[in-house]
C-alpha cells in the first residue's frame, strides 16, 4: 500500500511514559534524498519521535516503515533497523575507549562483518570526508566538541544507512563550532541523503530542509515546505515558536 | 632582599612540583630507604646476636613454602572470584528479578560479616560432608577467600560498569548492537580498565586476609610464622621474616600495577590526566560549552573511580 512510499515513513504514533503522553498521534513521511527538519518547544517529544524512527524506543501503536519494511513488525530484528537508520546525538556519545577511527570502524568489523583493513578503508575515507583526515589516531577525550560530533556523524554513515536521525546535533557545541558540523550535514544533504533532523539552527533549516514539521505536545501542529513555514507560518503557537527562535 | 626569597620560594615550589610529579617514584624510594634502615638495623642485632640469623635462614625453606600457599591461595581465590564477581554484577543488573535479589543477597551476606566468621563457618560445613578428606582445611580456606571475594568483586565491577555513560550505550545501540555486544565491546572494555586499581586493592586485602587462614591450621605464611615463634622461642625473628615476606608481595605487586595503569592510560577514562611538566607549556584551555559537558562527565567518571578506590582501601572487615 502506501507504504512503499518515502524513505521513512511514520504512521499514527502513540507513545507513553507512565501517564505521560509524548507522541499523540504523529505521521510523517520523508523520500529519498530528502531532508525533515522538525521543529518544537521542548518537551513537545521531537527525541522521542526520532527515538522511534529507528525503534531505541518501541512506540506504543502506529507503524514505522524504512524503504518499504515494516520495521514495527515484532518478527523485524530493531538490531537491524537501526543499522538502516543512523543516529547522530546531541551529546555526540563517541566511544571513550576508541580511537577517532575504530569508533567509526566499530560497527562495521562487529554488526557488518567486515574485514579490519577494508573497514579501516572505509574508516578513514569517513574521517577524511568530515574533514578529519589528521586525527584518525585521536581519543575522543582530546577532540574538541565540533570535531567529535562529525567523528559521531561518520560513525553512523560507517553502516551506509537509508537514513539519518539528528538529534539536535549542534545544541551542545560552542558557537565557534556549530558551523563545521552544519557544513558536513549540508554537503550530506547535497549527496542525497536521506535526513530528519531536530534542530533549532533556522538558517540550516531554512537552507537545507525540504519540509518542516512542528511538533508541539506530541502533535503534528503545522507542516509544510520549509521556507513557507518558517516565513509564513499558518498556526499562532507556530508563529510565536518562530518569532521567539528567530529573536 | 626580595629577589632572593623569590628565588627559595621558586625552589620551594620547584621541589614540590617535582614531588608531585615523581610521586611514585618519591613513594619507592622512601620505601627503599626505610627497608635499608630495618636490614642495617637487623644485621647490627645479629652481629651483637640478639638476632638469630642463622634460625631465620634454616627456616627460610618453610617460610617460602608458606608463601607459596599464600600466594596460590589469593590468586586461585582471586581469579575465581573474578568469574563470580562479574557474573554476580551481570546478575545485579539482569532482567530477572530473582536473579537480581538472589545476588544482591549473596553480595549482602559476605559483605556484611567478618572474613573470620566466614572461615570458620566454611570449615564447620566442611567437616560435616568431608570429615575425613586429607585437604578439609584446605578447601574450607580456599572457598572462604573465594566466595568472598566474589562478593567484594562484584561491587567493584558493578561500580566500574555504572561510570560508563547512558549515552555511550544508546549509540552502540543506535549502530546495530545486541545487548551482548553493548557488553563485550563498549561496556566491558572500559569498566575493566577503570577497576584496575580496586581490583589491585582487592587482590592485595585478600592476600592479607589470608592470613586468618591459620587459625584454622591451613599452612601459609602466617601459620609459618606462628609455628616458627612456639618451636623456637624466637617471636622477633620469626615474625619480622614473615613480615618481610608478605611485603616482598605486595609493595611491588601495587607499583606494577600502578606503573601499567599509567601506561596504558586512555585519555578520558579512568586516570585523571597528568599535570604538564615544568617547563612545557599548559595545553591551552578547553572552552567549549560541550567540551565542559564532556570534562564534566570525565569529572564525574574520576570521581567514582576515586569513590570506588577510597571504598575499597577502607572496606575490609
Ligand atoms: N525514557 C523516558 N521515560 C520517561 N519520560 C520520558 C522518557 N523520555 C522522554 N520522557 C519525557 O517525555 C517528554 C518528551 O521528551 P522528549 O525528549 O521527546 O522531548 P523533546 O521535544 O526532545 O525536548 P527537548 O527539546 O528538551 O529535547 C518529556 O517530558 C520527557 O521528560
Ligand atoms: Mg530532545
Amino acid at each position: 500500500m502506501s507504504a512503499s512510499r518515502g524513505a521513512i515513513r511514520a504512521e499514527t504514533l502513540h507513545k507513553s511514559f507512565g501517564d505521560l503522553h509524548v507522541l499523540r498521534g504523529v505521521s510523517l513521511t520523508v523520500d529519498k534524498g530528502e531532508v525533515l527538519v522538525i521543529l518544537g518547544p521542548s518537551g513537545g517529544g521531537k527525541s522521542t519521535l526520532l527515538r522511534c524512527l529507528n525503534l531505541l524506543v518501541y512506540p506504543d501503536s502506529g507503524q514505522v516503515w524504512v524503504d518499504g519494511v515494516l520495521t514495527t513488525d515484532p518478527r523485524v530484528r530493531p538490531e537491524w533497523v537501526r543499522e538502516q537508520v543512523g543516529m547522530v546525538f546531541q551529546s555526540f556519545n563517541l566511544f571513550t575507549h576508541l580511537r577517532a577511527i575504530d569508533n567509526v570502524t566499530l560497527g562495521l568489523r562487529r554488526v557488518k562483518k567486515v574485514p579490519a583493513e577494508e573497514a579501516a578503508d572505509v574508516g578513514t575515507r569517513l574521517l577524511e570526508r568530515v574533514g578529519l583526515g589528521d586525527k584518525l589516531r585521536e581519543f575522543p577525550a582530546n577532540l574538541s566538541g565540533g570535531q567529535q560530533q562529525r567523528v559521531a556523524i561518520a560513525r553512523t554513515l560507517a553502516l551506509n544507512p537509508k537514513v539519518v536521525l539528528f538529534d539536535e546535533p549542534t545544541s551542545a557545541l560552542d558557537p565557534e563550532f556549530i558551523s563545521e558540523v552544519l557544513d558536513v550535514m549540508t554537503s550530506l544533504a547535497r549527496e542525497g541523503m536521506t535526513m530528519v533532523v531536530v534542530t533549532h539552527e533556522m538558517g540550516f533549516a531554512k537552507g537545507v530542509g525540504d519540509h518542516i514539521l512542528f511538533l508541539a505536545d506530541g502533535e503534528v501542529l503545522e507542516e509544510g515546505p520549509a521556507r513557507d513555514l518558517i516565513d509564513h507560518p499558518q498556526r499562532a503557537r507556530t508563529r510565536a515558536f518562530m518569532s521567539k527562535i528567530l529573536g | 632582599m626580595e629577589s632572593g626569597l623569590r628565588a627559595g620560594d621558586r625552589g620551594g615550589q620547584r621541589l614540590l612540583r617535582w614531588l608531585g610529579i615523581h610521586r611514585s617514584l618519591t613513594a619507592f624510594v622512601f620505601a627503599f630507604i626505610i627497608m635499608a634502615v630495618f636490614f642495617l638495623y637487623i644485621y647490627v642485632l645479629t652481629i651483637n646476636g640478639e638476632f638469630n640469623a642463622q634460625l631465620v635462614s634454616d627456616l627460610l625453606p618453610a617460610f617460602f613454602a608458606g608463601l607459596q600457599l599464600t600466594l596460590i591461595l589469593t590468586a586461585a581465590g582471586f581469579t575465581i572470584g573474578i568469574l563470580l564477581g562479574f557474573l554476580t554484577a551481570a546478575a545485579r543488573v539482569s532482567r530477572s528479578r530473582i536473579l537480581r535479589a538472589v545476588a544482591k543477597g549473596y553480595v549482602d551476606v559476605f559483605r556484611g560479616t567478618p572474613i573470620l566468621v566466614q572461615i570458620l563457618l566454611w570449615l564447620t560445613v566442611i567437616l560435616a560432608i568431608i570429615p575425613t578428606y586429607q585437604y578439609r582445611l584446605l578447601v574450607a580456606g580456599f572457598l572462604a577467600l573465594t566466595i568472598n571475594t566474589g562478593a567484594y568483586q562484584a561491587e567493584i565491577f558493578r561500580g566500574g560498569m555504572k561510570a560508563i555513560q547512558e549515552g555511550q550505550l544508546e549509540a552502540g545501540r543506535g549502530i546495530g548492537f545486541t545487548r551482548w555486544q553493548l557488553m563485550r565491546r563498549i561496556q566491558l572494555p572500559q569498566t575493566l580498565r577503570l577497576i584496575i586499581p580496586p581490583m589491585t586493592n582487592e587482590f592485595i586485602l585478600l592476600l592479607k586476609s589470608s592470613a586468618l587462614l591459620s587459625i584454622i591450621g591451613v599452612v601459609e605464611l602466617a601459620f609459618v610464622a606462628g609455628q616458627c615463634t612456639v618451636v623456637h622461642f624466637l617471636p622477633f625473628e620469626c615474625w619480622t621474616t614473615g613480615t618481610l615476606l608478605y611485603l616482598a608481595m605486595t609493595v611491588p605487586l601495587a607499583k606494577v600495577v600502578q606503573f601499567t595503569e599509567t601506561r596504558f592510560r586512555i585519555p578520558g577514562l579512568g586516570l585523571p590526566v597528568a599535570r604538564p611538566r615544568v617547563g612545557r607549556a599548559a595545553p591551552p584551555a578547553p572552552t567549549g560549552r560541550a567540551q565542559m559537558a564532556g570534562q564534566a562527565l570525565t569529572r564525574r567518571a574520576n570521581g567514582l573511580y576515586l569513590f570506588l578506590r577510597k571504598r575499597m582501601e577502607s572496606t575490609r572487615g
